[in-house]
């Protein structure tokens, strides 16, 4: 059994991603970053090789959050939760054509990231 | 069209007008006024083809001619030209789009800042030992400004990429200098800031790294009044945009690595320059305290 559940945060806010990490850090969760861009996340998820990844679906740079979960899944078995401020029905909807994990509309809460991260860990984190 | 040349022909083979878009034909309004006996509009979008085969942009109305006994004898059909009509036309409805799109991404501006700024008062409030009171509110007041100031710059711009820098920057530090009440301290601040247009993207985690690096300096740099300088320079070097912060004060205890402090306001300025702004930064701490900042113009590409 895993001790501890180890999540990437891809969060082009870095300040958002920041202050969700010291919030999981506060559950239990060990966590990578938060990275900015599509091909940091690529890179930190081939290194770190978490049990998730919370990944904004719109990123700075030239990779979309989209591109880089696709590029990520042809090689690695992730759960990847999807993030998003962005309130197009469009978007939206090219995200849950991934069939992502869950996706949680911003702002990003413990209360509504726990049960989904529950549901990944397959009990709670330690 | 010469007069022989029309004489004897129909009048659809005289007069050629089609719809802009599809290029259809439809029927001759001579035709149909002539058939209902009355007057007939074109449709908005129709286009009168010359006989070099070039289309323009007409208005018209064709109104049958009757006789005393009421029997029809013809038809008068009158074209105006709607070339500069449609043109300003196109041109609203296309300016029409462009603030609509404006508008969507400045909500989502909007309302992605006001996450930012409720990040920063979580992460600041989860600290241990917890902040004071007064330093929570006199930083968070700091920050909303810093990110206030960005939004009243669009006031000046008409698109969301032509936010000055360099003009932003010297409010900034102005600001955060009477904030400090940095002159009763006898500590001056001298701004040398190029003018540079950038995103509001850019802009808004550039105001807040000035102003975790400025506000530092303000803080920590100068105990007692014996005075010194801030220095803040912006300048545009090829694709990068260059930032430095230096002050003359105190600076670190010999031996420190600034990066090595597992500090809350260390961990935002390299996440910001870093990540966010995907640049670089380097400390000297030879004699005060120097950070240098430099990021790629373009770090988000222009979506408005």
């Amino acid at each position: 059994v895993k001790e501890r559940i180890k999540a990437l945060i891809v969060e082009d806010e870095v300040l958002i991603g920041l202050a969700l990490k010291i919030q999981l850090e506060g559950e239990g969760y060990e966590i990578c970053g938060p990275v900015a861009t599509g091909e940091e996340a690529i890179r930190a998820a081939e290194r770190e090789q978490p049990d998730l990844i919370l990944m904004d679906i719109l990123l700075a740079g030239p990779m979309t959050g989209l591109e880089a979960a696709a590029e990520i899944r042809t090689q690695l078995d992730i759960p990847i939760v999807f993030t998003s401020g962005y309130a197009e029905p469009a978007l939206k909807e090219r995200a849950l054509a991934q069939k992502p994990t869950a996706y949680v509309s911003k702002p990003v809460t413990l209360t509504k990231l726990k049960p989904i991260l529950l549901t990944i860990a397959g009990g709670p984190a330690v | 069209v010469t007069e022989e040349a029309a004489l004897g022909k129909r009048a659809e083979e005289v007069i050629t007008i089609r719809t802009e878009d599809t290029g259809e034909p439809g029927e001759s309004p001579i035709r149909r006024s002539l058939r209902t006996g009355h007057v007939v509009h074109l449709r908005k979008d129709s286009v009168l083809v010359d006989s070099a085969g070039k289309e323009k942009p007409v208005a018209d109305s064709c109104s049958p001619i009757v006789a005393a006994n009421g029997s029809i004898t013809g038809a008068v059909i009158v074209f105006s030209d709607q070339s500069q009509e449609r043109a300003a036309r196109r041109e609203l409805e296309e300016a029409l789009a462009e603030k609509e799109i404006l508008l969507r991404e400045l909500y989502h501006r909007t309302k992605n800042n006001m996450n930012v700024i409720q990040s920063m008062i979580s992460l600041r409030a989860s600290q241990d030992p917890p902040p004071t009171v007064d330093d929570l509110v006199r930083e968070t007041e700091h920050r909303i400004h810093t990110i206030g100031m960005v939004h009243e710059k669009l006031y000046q711009t008409h698109d969301l990429s032509g936010i000055d820098l360099g003009d932003y920057l010297k409010e900034l530090a102005n600001l955060l200098y009477d904030a400090y009440d940095m002159s009763a301290k006898r500590v001056r601040i001298d701004v040398k800031a190029e003018p540079v247009p950038v995103l509001i993207d850019t802009a808004v985690p550039c105001g807040l790294l000035a102003n975790e690096l400025i506000s530092n300096s303000f803080k920590h740099a100068f105990p007692d009044d014996s005075g010194g300088e801030v220095e803040v320079s912006l300048r545009r070097v090829d694709d990068s945009i260059s930032l430095d912060v230096s002050d003359s004060g105190t600076g670190l205890p010999k031996e420190t690595n600034p990066r090595k402090i597992n500090s809350l306001g260390m961990q935002t300025i390299i996440l910001l320059a870093e990540h966010q702004l995907q640049g670089t930064i380097s400390f000297n701490t030879d004699r005060g305290f120097h950070a240098h900042v430099e990021f790629p113009h373009e770090v988000y590409s222009r979506r408005v």
